[in-house]
């Protein structure tokens, strides 16, 4: 099978990669660089890659795209000890990162790419590629295991359903590291389009600059990034190339949704409404922007080369609208599997192309689909997702009592007893070790966790919206 | 132009210290003044000082110095 990584020949001439600093790079330069570091990896390896939005960042995907082996991908602004987590969890093989306390083997830039000293000699599985972490910051160091045929059937899907050519120029808006963040990298190098790389924040003049100077003609963007924009009044904004906004990790508040639908309809802009999960890769369904002003609540249909089905408890298929039940996709960009340990990188694909979402759905007459609510408890915090079962977990091994809870945005804390003092506390190491901002973070007082008979945690009871 | 009041929005917003607001604080340079933060940081200063800021000084606004200028011009208007 062709994969885009190996034929990216074919667009030799265009840009790939425009930066920040305003240096551009054709297809052909990012080959050579790429290739470059392919040949000093050892056959079938496992490198971690430190991602922030830049050239060498790219580069070193490529390269190990190109090569036999496997990329781990890291949030260069990860923290330390979640980044040792996962080092120590699957002793990657190389790394290439901006660090330069250990011998180069070779450098591009301030990146160096690194032999470690693991020679485990084990097998990791042929069809294996990618690994990407589910959560972004969380401190799990669960792993999604993709395979090539999950990375080029998902570019191929999203490049298709929004019409990508070589004439594009999308701005980064999201670390490489995030699913969403590395669709927008692939489905655009499988077009022979260029992407401007940039860490700069929406918050500054940078970001806005580079837009006009550039011709940025794209961006994605998660809920809070519209938060962003609304309160940046993008209304008023006027960005004559830009003609594609992208919106996926996380439901956007109803009001954000129609607002957006209205301003870009009156701009001229394609706006798709997505959902996805990186269990998928990325992408698995997408609303067509003629259809969003009068459907702007729903997640569309599946994407090209997939399907979406709802399910009942009892696993069977709900054929008739407006029923609720689990979402569940088919596709060939449904991972190979989760991985916990280095061992399970050598186990093949144990999903067969189905996916339960975990998401509680209907679907209408027209057959769109629409998120009702969660089956598990996660919540999503600034396109993270969020495993509340894990905070609890670490919140009582730091000795308090208490249950998490919310919704997405809003992660809302229930401590038993009225202590100011421990309530500090709990925010402070919540944003220390997850990283989440406060501000997205509630705490209420309760008098003790309510319970069932058998011991089961009443939830709706703590948090219910009554 | 209240300063106490400004310096309080930071505080309270950004959730840091006191002692870390001076006029050099910068956007970016701590971690909790990235995006998140900047969004509450601009709430918090247009609800104490009733005002509205317009987009050029939103993103403007990247050290603590700044804010003092832009806060200022805005009161000075009202």
């Amino acid at each position: 099978m062709n994969y885009f990584w190996n034929t990216l020949e074919q667009f030799n001439d265009n840009i790939c990669a425009v930066t920040s600093d305003g240096r551009s790079f054709l297809y052909k330069e990012v080959i050579e660089k790429a290739d470059s570091l392919k040949t000093v990896l050892s056959s079938k390896s496992l490198v971690a890659i430190f991602c922030r939005n830049d050239y060498e960042t790219l580069v070193g995907y490529v390269g190990v795209l190109r090569s036999q082996s496997i990329a781990l991908l890291i949030n260069d602004t990860l923290d330390p000890e979640v980044t040792a987590t996962l080092l120590a969890t699957y002793s990657p093989d190389y790394v290439w990162s901006r660090k330069n306390e250990e011998v180069a083997i070779a450098s591009i830039g301030e990146y160096s790419l690194k032999k470690r000293d693991v020679d485990l000699g084990d097998m990791l599985h042929p069809d294996l590629k990618l690994l990407l972490s589910t959560s972004g910051s969380l401190g799990s160091p669960k792993l999604v295991k993709l395979s090539s045929q999950n990375i080029q059937s998902n570019a191929k899907s999203i490049a298709s359903y929004l019409n990508l050519s070589p004439t594009e120029l999308p701005i980064t808006t999201l670390n490489m590291s995030y699913s969403y963040g590395l669709s927008v990298i692939n489905s655009h190098l499988l077009s022979g389009a260029g992407i401007l790389l940039t860490d700069a924040s929406l918050m500054t003049p940078n970001f806005w600059n580079l837009i006009k100077e550039k011709k940025v003609t794209s961006f994605a963007g998660v809920p809070f990034i519209y938060e962003m924009l609304d309160r940046l009044r993008f209304e008023q904004m006027d960005l004559p190339s830009l003609k594609t906004m992208t919106q996926a990790g996380g439901k956007l508040p109803l009001f954000l949704a129609k607002k957006f639908a209205h301003i870009t309809h009156k701009k001229n802009i394609n706006f798709y409404i997505m959902y996805g999960q990186t269990e998928a890769t990325a992408r698995i369904s997408y609303l067509s922007p003629d259809q969003v002003m009068k459907k702007y609540t729903s997640i569309g249909k599946a994407i090209p080369g997939g399907t979406l089905e709802i399910v009942d408890d009892k696993g069977d298929v709900i054929e008739m609208p407006n029923k609720i039940g689990e979402l569940v996709y088919h596709g060939k960009n449904v991972m190979m599997g989760y991985a916990k340990t280095r061992c399970e990188l050598s186990k093949g694909d144990e999903m067969n192309r189905t996916l339960r979402t975990g998401d509680l759905s209907s679907f209408d007459e027209e057959g769109f689909f629409y998120i009702q609510g969660r089956k598990s408890r996660f919540i999503k915090l600034f396109g993270n997702r969020v495993n509340l079962d894990e905070i609890d977990h670490f919140l009582s091994e730091e000795g308090f009592e208490c249950v998490t809870g919310g919704e997405d945005e809003q992660l809302s804390v229930a401590v038993v007893g009225n202590d100011r003092v421990s309530h500090q506390q709990i925010k402070r190491l919540i944003t220390k070790r997850f990283r989440y901002h406060h501000s997205a973070i509630s705490l209420i007082a309760i008098p003790e966790i309510p319970r069932n008979s058998s011991g089961k945690i009443l939830y709706e009871k703590v948090f219910s919206k009554n | 132009m209240d300063e106490h009041k400004l310096r309080r929005a930071f505080v309270d917003a950004l959730d840091i210290e006191d002692d870390n607001v001076v006029d050099s604080l910068e956007y970016g340079t701590v971690k909790e003044w990235d995006s998140i933060g900047h969004m509450k940081l601009i709430s918090e200063i247009e609800l104490n000082f009733d005002i509205m800021i317009d987009t050029d000084d939103v993103i403007a606004m990247n050290t603590f110095g700044r804010a003092k200028d832009i806060v200022k011009k805005y009161s000075d208007e009202n």
